[in-house]
């Protein structure tokens, strides 16, 4: 638990910006698509055949 | 017609917007506007035919970047402002059958990730003093379409309860040198008996002082006050004990879970709030499977909740349901 007697906590390392493409709607609204790495291949079970 | 009127009685804004009225109400499926618009069918509110995470500022927002002047003058004891903000919708998925619960945790992983840049970004505008993301889930709760989403509303204000909250905890700091949420999360921790599901960084946990029969907190347990603070680390382990967390309520009542999900973090209108330490609060309806927990004359009339439940008989009940651990929703997750 932080105390604020005590010093603060160090500021966490920071990930890398999301990759994201802000466009205007047609009506002039803000939309953004955040686009995140697709996940790795899942591993093969041991012992079968690809 | 979009306006602030102030309410002299409980010193705090109303927002004014009439023009949510004619809002989408609970389409069918084929006319989701929150879906991808696919090649040749229904232009939804998402011109591309498909997406990760997509936020946008909604349709019919309470709140605007450019308001309209108010419509009507001010009276003597309450001035009007411009109800002037952002309303963002978040689309969580698009897989119009999907839900948090049930997503896998690297996409509730990438939605906090969303949250934590939105937080910065939109804190960072001319006028904006708080970010407010929230989830309506089921239409017990009101919600009008049923495709997975959230919302964010930046205020030009800190809103009535966070200001309440803060106002405790700065009282609270004051006095006795250290953050009331921490202390409250440490009194958990020690006691036990109203832990839902611990991870390494965050605890969901019914509170001592719960108003709803199934109200849960989750918190970091170490004093962070605002989402800009998570780290990598972070999300992934919010994302695994808000999952373990939704599907607990799922399994309670074996149906999927209506709820209210809010997150209170620091003001972003450039001072330190070293009082706020950043949680979420989850007031679900249900008070039994097939019973509402109604805000009637006692809570909304005189603001006193009356609990139909122990806190602590809420909390067994929903440690047996669902996932008993943390390791229990990676493990489920990993073998997908």
């Amino acid at each position: 638990m932080t105390r604020s007697s005590e010093p603060p906590p160090a500021r966490p390392a920071a990930e890398p910006p999301p990759d994201k493409q802000v466009i205007r709607l047609p009506d002039g609204r803000e939309l953004t698509y955040y686009r995140f790495p697709a996940p790795p291949p899942r591993a093969r079970p041991a012992g079968k055949e690809p | 017609m979009s306006e602030l009127r102030w309410h002299p009685l409980l010193s705090q804004w109303v927002i004014t917007a009439t023009h949510r009225q004619e809002r989408t109400f609970l389409p069918p499926e084929d006319y989701c506007p929150l879906c991808p618009t696919k090649p040749g069918g229904f232009p939804t509110e998402v011109p591309a035919p498909d997406y990760d995470i997509v936020v946008f500022e909604n349709k019919f927002p309470s709140l605007q970047a450019t308001p309209p002047a108010p419509a009507v003058e001010a009276t003597p004891v309450s001035p009007v402002g411009q109800a002037r903000g952002v309303c963002e919708v978040v689309l969580y998925s698009p897989d119009h059958r999907a839900a948090l619960a049930t997503m896998p945790l690297r996409r509730i992983a990438n939605l906090a990730r969303v949250w934590r840049d939105r937080t910065a970004v939109l804190g960072a505008r001319e006028g904006i003093e708080y970010v407010f993301v929230f989830e309506n889930k089921g239409e017990a709760v009101g919600v009008t379409l049923h495709h997975p989403h959230g919302q964010i509303y930046a205020f030009p204000f800190v809103p009535p309860v966070p200001q309440k909250e803060l106002e405790a905890s700065r009282a609270h700091h004051l006095k006795h040198g250290r953050c009331l949420f921490c202390d409250t999360v440490q009194a958990e921790l020690a006691d036990g008996r109203r832990i839902v599901l611990e991870g390494e960084r965050f605890v969901a946990f019914v509170p001592f002082f719960a108003r709803y029969p199934y109200e849960v907190y989750l918190a970091s347990k170490r004093h962070q006050a605002t989402m800009v603070d998570w780290s990598g680390e972070d999300v992934e382990d919010l994302a695994a004990v808000l999952k373990g967390l939704l599907l607990k309520y799922d399994a309670l009542f074996q149906k999927p879970f209506p709820y209210i999900m809010v997150c209170h973090q620091a003001p972003t209108d450039g001072a330190d709030h070293p009082e706020s330490h950043l949680h979420f609060e989850f007031y679900p309806p249900l008070r039994t499977a097939t019973k509402l927990k109604y805000l009637a004359g006692c809570e909304a009339g005189a603001g006193n909740f009356i609990m139909d439940k122990l806190a602590e008989e809420s909390a067994a009940e929903l440690r047996k349901a669902g996932p008993a651990s943390v390791d229990e929703v990676r493990r489920a997750d990993a073998e997908g």
